[in-house]
């Protein structure tokens, strides 16, 4: 097993690097998993956001206005310049901030329903849209009140009541009932960009050692076939994988404690697992095409990034365009990122372990197709 | 004669090891000095210190008359330098790579072009213009490599192991070469373990060992220097003990060494040693066969000196 | 000799092939996928798709009753919003309650709406569709509680509080400060260009090591020839931040004229930040290259560690992680490099003045002022030891 002793002492040799690299995406894997948070849908739950309310006309109904939302949220109603609203926005100490501009009372009283208001909020704020339905509904409410002939006080007064109708709600599974993924899809979630990179750079940079020409030619020449030599190869690699793939549970087992030990734990294992052979593969062909430790380290970006974007990771597959969707089927990723879905929503029906075994399934077909190629083109280069 | 280089009392150490121990060298203008010494001798140590590229522990090194500095750009516009490790560019052509070192020390265009073709001339690799380094053959690797040295017409002119790892034929157009830089004006320090090229090329020669100056002179004095003048080989199919006595009685004759059919005399002095032991042969009419006579080479100067070869054969 | 040397590493980087390719190559490849990923929600696509949503019925055929006339009411809303028209809002299934919740498990509607004196929702996630559905009815509910108050009073107003529900109403308006209208996913954008800037440090690294006599037999040649180490560094220096720069200048065409993102009117001046973005990231890799006795190898992997680290929190792979940052531990978006160029992108975008970009741009000088004359300073003192 000459190969693997000489992959092994490569490893020693390079310790210092491989370390830097596990240093990194160790830092990189904690501060996902605290702060990865989905984003799909907070909407749901009312949630209080930070306000500010800037009431330039000081009239009975914008003062009815802001008691609404003082009623619903955290409002603040000093005076801010532009500056000062943008740098909140920015920097996320404000969430929203309306402007209750003079003339506001008088222009509603008279049944005008355009630009009664200005807000300013962040681009793509959910929580920000959220604050704008309330508002457009309670001022609806008030003007039907106000046309009825109520005094001010009175419609402000009623207008508030009305609003706090809500229907009932139920949800369909309590355990459903969940406001965010847990905490293992969560931790999980960013496996592939991870794995990927860990595997091209660090992995990588051991596998360039063997992929150098003249160390090549001698391995050519020797009595050592190249099937042998490529099995040993893998082996080691696979090894490599495995033992960097632990590294990364450690830490989503800090991260997430004992609910890793469960049924669901396990699936999720069983995914990256499966994601980690498609990884494995990935590195293994780039390492034949790619000798230089700058270009993998680009390479492993663009792949780490790119089949984290096109397969669902980064952004939800719903938000995506149903042609990007359609075409990511084709990516091991997406496979991984329906596959997390499904252990999510899992509560152990027939139906759900046959389509969750299917998903692992295709992934393990990628790795080994991305494999195949791997092998074909180390013989290629052989010629 | 004008000194070029003078080192003084040279000392570089590496943690415990000392490479270059209380070295004195002197190098004249106009001759061919050889740096010779086996591995670890400290010939590379100290041509790197000479040439400012490593910091030393004690001593002086004035190149010029001037003391030699990483500064010293005055001095390095005269010194040429061929490594041993090749030191070119992968991503250039030869004509680029010849054309960028030049540049290094010729601001001039129109003078440095023409330099440029005269290095490429001088090292006959005018049809090679266009190619890249790993296109090159070995020998031609290597001349490139003293191209890109010794473009810009240098006084002074360092190779450090020229010939390493070069097929017979490139080896002796680049002594040639080197012979043909000393004809012209050039001051050559040249270093290599290959004796007979050092015995070739060099005016004088200086061998170390372990850091120091264990002999210097031309090649003859050196060979001056050791017992044995003359080694004679006979190819003998019998030979008496009392004939081997009587051999080694014979003047000038202080070794005899008779072993699987062959007599082996070494001889210290004397013109006519082997005409005497050729006459002795047959008047006591002892078969042989061949006859070899070897001179001295600077190996067995080494190998009285030191005890030991000075190439790891 | 300036101009010798820097057309020299010109011509040694730009036949450098596997090197350059990427250099100029993965920008486009990144910024393709991000595109690919959320092209979609950059513009603030206002295309609405109708929710499929079931509904049970569960209102009697009372006239009398107000609360029975209300989910009529609801039912009858419900329908024509469901209607095949621009406006559609709903895409509905009138169905039994048993098979409306099949449909709600599998996933072929978004939610349940249980039409009655007290109407319901009954939902399987907390999503964004499910949340206007919540949305809806909450506003539904509202109105028809604000119209049941109102007529009790005096019904004579009912037709008057009616039209004026029905009439269409937008009393809140969005005043973007921004210049471009562009949403917040633009940041993966800036932290690309931000990427491609830091991994300067490729090229500077690899001038680095041919400066140095004891890591490469070229470097030796330079160092005994006779010319200022000052001006080979300068020279290697400016024509590594010229190609770095050319990827950057790529990027930017390409992100503007081919995947038509917007980045504002102030490309200039992102163009600057840009330009000073990759001579830090030139000189990280020059010094990085310079520091220590270890092994080129070695010093690959700490410059490419800490380039990749840079970008992450810089917002490379989650956009908001600035923001984060900016909450638990400020001081690294002072000094993060990739942070500091993308918040120069953001506040050209966000700010009408130059303060913050100002600031930006002093802060990334200071620090590439620092890593140039630290490199400078041990690339100088390098001996084959």
């Amino acid at each position: 097993m000459q190969i693997a002793k000489a992959f092994f002492l490569t490893i020693k040799e390079n310790r210092n690097v491989i370390i830097i690299y596990l240093s990194v995406f160790v830092v990189l894997e904690l501060m996902m998993v605290h702060n990865g948070d989905s984003t799909k849908g907070a909407l749901f739950q009312s949630s209080q956001v930070s306000l500010v309310v800037q009431d330039q006309d000081q009239s009975v109904l914008s003062r009815g206005l802001t008691e609404y939302l003082s009623g619903l949220h955290q409002v603040e109603k000093k005076s801010y310049s532009q500056e000062e609203i943008a740098d909140g926005l920015y920097y996320e100490s404000i969430d929203y901030a309306l402007i209750l501009p003079k003339g506001f009372g008088e222009r509603l009283a008279n049944g005008e329903k355009t630009k009664l208001v200005q807000n300013q909020k962040r681009k793509g704020s959910t929580s920000g849209q959220f604050v704008d339905i309330q508002i457009e509904q309670y001022l609806a409410l008030l003007q039907s009140y106000l046309t009825a002939g109520y005094a001010e006080t009175d419609a402000v007064k009623a207008a508030i009541k009305a609003s706090q109708q809500k229907p009932e709600i139920t949800m369909l599974d309590a355990s459903a009932g969940k406001t965010g993924e847990s905490k293992l899809y969560t931790a999980f979630r960013f496996m592939p960009y991870i794995l990927i990179c860990i595997l091209m750079v660090g992995l990588g940079s051991i596998l360039t050692c063997f992929q150098e020409k003249n160390i090549l030619t001698r391995l050519c020449c020797s009595a050592l076939s190249t099937l042998r030599r490529n099995i040993q190869l893998g082996i080691c690699s696979g090894i490599f994988a495995i033992f960097a793939w632990l590294v990364f549970l450690v830490v989503i087992l800090l991260f997430s404690g004992k609910e890793i030990f469960c049924f669901q734990g396990c699936l999720y294992l069983i995914n990256s697992f499966c994601f980690l052979l498609v990884a494995l593969s990935l590195t293994l062909v780039t390492c034949f095409l790619i000798h230089s430790d700058y270009v993998l380290n680009m390479v492993a970006n663009v792949a780490g990034l790119g089949l984290s974007f096109l397969g669902g990771i980064y952004v939800p597959l719903e938000v995506m365009s149903a042609t990007v969707v359609k075409y990511a089927r084709l990516l091991p990723s997406y496979w991984y990122t329906v596959a997390m879905e499904q252990i999510e929503d899992y509560t152990g029906t027939a139906e759900q372990w046959k389509t969750l075994s299917s998903y692992f399934g295709i992934q393990v077909l990628f790795a080994v197709a991305i494999g195949c190629a791997a092998f074909a083109v180390s013989r290629y280069k052989r010629r | 004669m004008e000194k070029i280089v003078e080192i003084n009392n040279l000392v570089k150490r590496y943690k415990d090891l000392i490479a270059v121990d209380h070295l004195n060298l002197q190098v004249n203008e106009g001759e061919i000095l050889g740096l010779l010494g086996p591995n670890g001798s400290g010939k590379t140590t100290t041509l790197n210190c000479l040439m400012a590229l490593l910091s030393y522990d004690k001593g002086e090194i004035t190149v010029f008359g001037k003391p030699m500095k990483p500064e010293s750009y005055r001095q390095k516009r005269d010194i040429g330098v061929v490594l041993q490790n090749v030191a070119v560019f992968e991503s250039f052509t030869v004509y680029e790579n010849i054309d960028f070192f030049c540049g290094l020390y010729i601001s001039d265009k129109k003078k440095r072009r023409e330099y440029v073709e005269d290095a490429i001339r001088f090292v006959e690799l005018d049809g090679f213009r266009k190619f890249y380094p790993k296109k090159l053959s070995g020998g031609l690797l290597r001349r490139l490599n003293i191209a890109c040295g010794i473009a810009h017409k240098p006084r002074l002119i360092i190779l450090d192991e020229p010939t390493v790892a070069v097929d017979p034929q490139s080896r002796n157009k680049i002594l040639e070469g080197i012979q043909e830089l000393n004809r012209q004006g050039a001051t050559i320090i040249y270093t290599s373990h290959y004796m007979e090229e050092v015995e070739q090329i060099c005016s004088r020669i200086v061998i170390l060992d372990k850091g120091r100056n264990i002999a210097e002179g031309t090649a003859d004095q050196l060979k001056q220097m050791i017992k044995n003048s003359e080694t004679i080989v006979i190819q003998v199919p019998k030979l008496a003990q009392e004939h081997l006595a009587q051999i080694q009685a014979m003047k000038h004759i202080y070794s005899v060494d008779y072993a699987e059919q062959q007599l082996m005399i070494k001889c210290n002095g004397g013109d006519h040693n082997l005409i005497h032991v050729m006459n002795y042969l047959q008047e006591q009419e002892i078969v042989f066969g061949k006859v070899y006579s070897e001179l001295p080479t600077l190996n067995d100067v080494f190998l009285e000196i030191t005890g030991k070869a000075l190439r790891d054969d | 000799m300036y101009f010798h040397l820097f057309k020299y590493k010109l011509i040694q980087l730009f036949h450098t092939k596997e090197i350059i390719v990427w250099m100029f190559l993965f920008p486009i490849a990144l910024g393709t996928f991000f595109y690919m990923g959320f092209g979609n929600l950059l513009k603030d696509n206002d295309d609405f798709e109708p929710i499929p949503v079931a509904v049970v019925e569960t209102t009697e055929d009372n006239q009398k009753d107000p609360e029975q006339i209300s989910a009529q009411i609801l039912k009858n809303v419900i329908k024509e919003l469901s209607k095949e028209t621009e406006d559609q809002f709903f895409i509905s299934t009138w169905t039994k309650e048993n098979k409306a919740k099949k449909l709600l498990e599998k996933g072929s509607v978004d939610g349940v709406i249980y039409v009655s004196k007290k109407p319901k929702l009954l939902v399987k996630e907390n999503g964004l569709n499910q949340s206007i559905l919540n949305s809806f009815l909450s506003q539904y509910l509202s109105q028809a509680y604000a119209v049941e108050d109102i007529v009790r009073k005096d019904p004579q107003k009912l037709q008057d509080v009616v039209s004026g529900l029905g009439d269409q109403a937008e009393y809140n308006q969005e005043i973007s400060q921004n210049q471009t209208d562009n949403s917040c996913l633009i940041q993966y954008f800036y932290a690309l260009i931000a990427m491609v800037c830091l991994y300067g440090s490729i090229p500077g690294q690899m001038a680095s090591i041919l400066i140095q006599p004891h890591l490469s037999a070229v470097g030796a040649r330079k160092n005994v020839a006779p010319i200022h180490k000052m001006l080979v560094i300068l020279a290697d220096f400016t024509a590594c931040v010229l190609v770095n720069y050319l990827s950057v200048l790529l990027v930017f065409l390409y992100l503007i004229k081919i995947l038509d993102i917007d980045m504002g009117s102030r490309v200039p001046q992102a163009l600057l930040a840009s330009l000073v973005g990759s001579v830090i990231g030139v000189s990280m890799g020059m010094f990085t290259g310079a520091i220590g006795n270890w092994s080129e190898k070695t010093k690959e992997g700490v410059s490419m560690a800490v380039s990749m680290l840079c970008c992450f929190l810089g917002g490379l792979m989650i956009n908001t992680m600035p923001n984060i940052i900016e909450k638990h531990a400020p001081i690294i978006n002072r000094i993060n490099p990739a942070t500091l160029l993308s918040d120069s992108f953001y506040s050209l975008d966000v700010y009408r003045g130059y303060e913050r970009f100002g600031e930006n741009l002093a802060v990334m000088l200071i620090i590439a002022g620092v890593l140039c004359l630290a490199s400078y300073g041990m690339l100088r003192r390098k001996t084959a030891k």
